[in-house]
């Protein structure tokens, strides 16, 4: 809506200038003075070099008018400072226990799923293998780190020792 | 949708100061980590309580008359070695 303001404000400005320009045989320096203001005026509006200036000198309103749908309400914005961000990182140690935590987890559940293998099995047994069983080992084997690379297994193993 | 928009600004109006003293003293931590790590053993320990259920019920009587002792080994997640991180099962014949 403003360009279109702008727009036909220069033109009217243009018009004016060639109407003074063209008076000038009758009315001289006057017509002169006409022509060059507005005519001047017409170029610069029309070529919006007023309107960068006024951006410069009023940035607030500048950029109102290009980001004034873009911008996240002030409420709904995530804290960047680095001040704030450091001080809600977790600190090592409670990164370290959630991680052991963690891995106590996973090992518990390895041995959940082991023993349903190993009931299974047991079910299965004839009254005589039972006699000969003698141990039952359920290794819930996970990939560990060291120096970065993993090593150990990643497989679950159930023995049944007779 | 003022109720859903309560809980960014709350975020947000949190201070440095505050969410620094947020975190946990380290005997807290000591505390949380045993508790964990003793919750591992005792499920372990459930774990190995079913099986030897399930062998208890299904074996033969002549059997379990010369069984002496049953040892449930929950195993140990945390440690180095992998022959230590399982869970093992001994029955001990007389």
């Amino acid at each position: 809506m403003r360009e279109i303001r702008d727009k036909m404000g220069a033109g009217l400005m243009g018009v004016i200038g060639i109407a003074g320009f063209a008076s000038i045989p009758t009315t001289g320096f006057v017509g002169f003075l006409f022509g060059l203001t507005f005519g001047s005026g017409a170029l610069l509006y029309g070529s919006g070099i007023l309107d960068e200036e006024d951006k410069k000198q009023n940035p607030d309103k500048s950029r109102c008018n290009n980001q004034q749908n873009k911008t996240t309400p002030q409420h709904l914005q995530y804290p960047t400072s680095p001040e704030t961000t450091a001080a809600r990182a977790l600190p090592q140690d409670v990164i370290d226990l959630l991680d052991r935590k963690s891995r106590r987890d996973t090992y518990t559940e390895g041995l959940r799923i082991g023993q349903n293998l190993a009931i299974t099995y047991l079910n299965n047994f004839t009254p005589e293998e039972y006699s000969k069983i003698r141990e039952i080992e359920i290794i819930p084997e996970q990939a560990n780190k060291f120096l970065g690379l993993p090593i150990g297994r990643k497989s679950l193993e159930v023995r049944i020792k007779k | 949708m003022n109720l859903l928009l309560d809980y960014p600004l709350s975020l947000v109006s949190e201070s440095p100061e505050t969410t620094a003293a947020r975190a946990l003293p380290q005997d807290v931590i000591d505390l949380l980590d045993r508790k964990s790590r003793r919750d591992t053993y005792t499920e372990g320990l459930r774990i190995g309580q079913n099986i030897v259920n399930t062998y208890l019920s299904c074996s033969p009587r002549e059997s379990l008359s010369t069984l002496d002792s049953v040892l449930i080994n929950p195993g140990d997640p945390d440690s180095v070695f992998q022959s230590k991180r399982k869970l093992t099962i001994k029955f001990i014949k007389k």
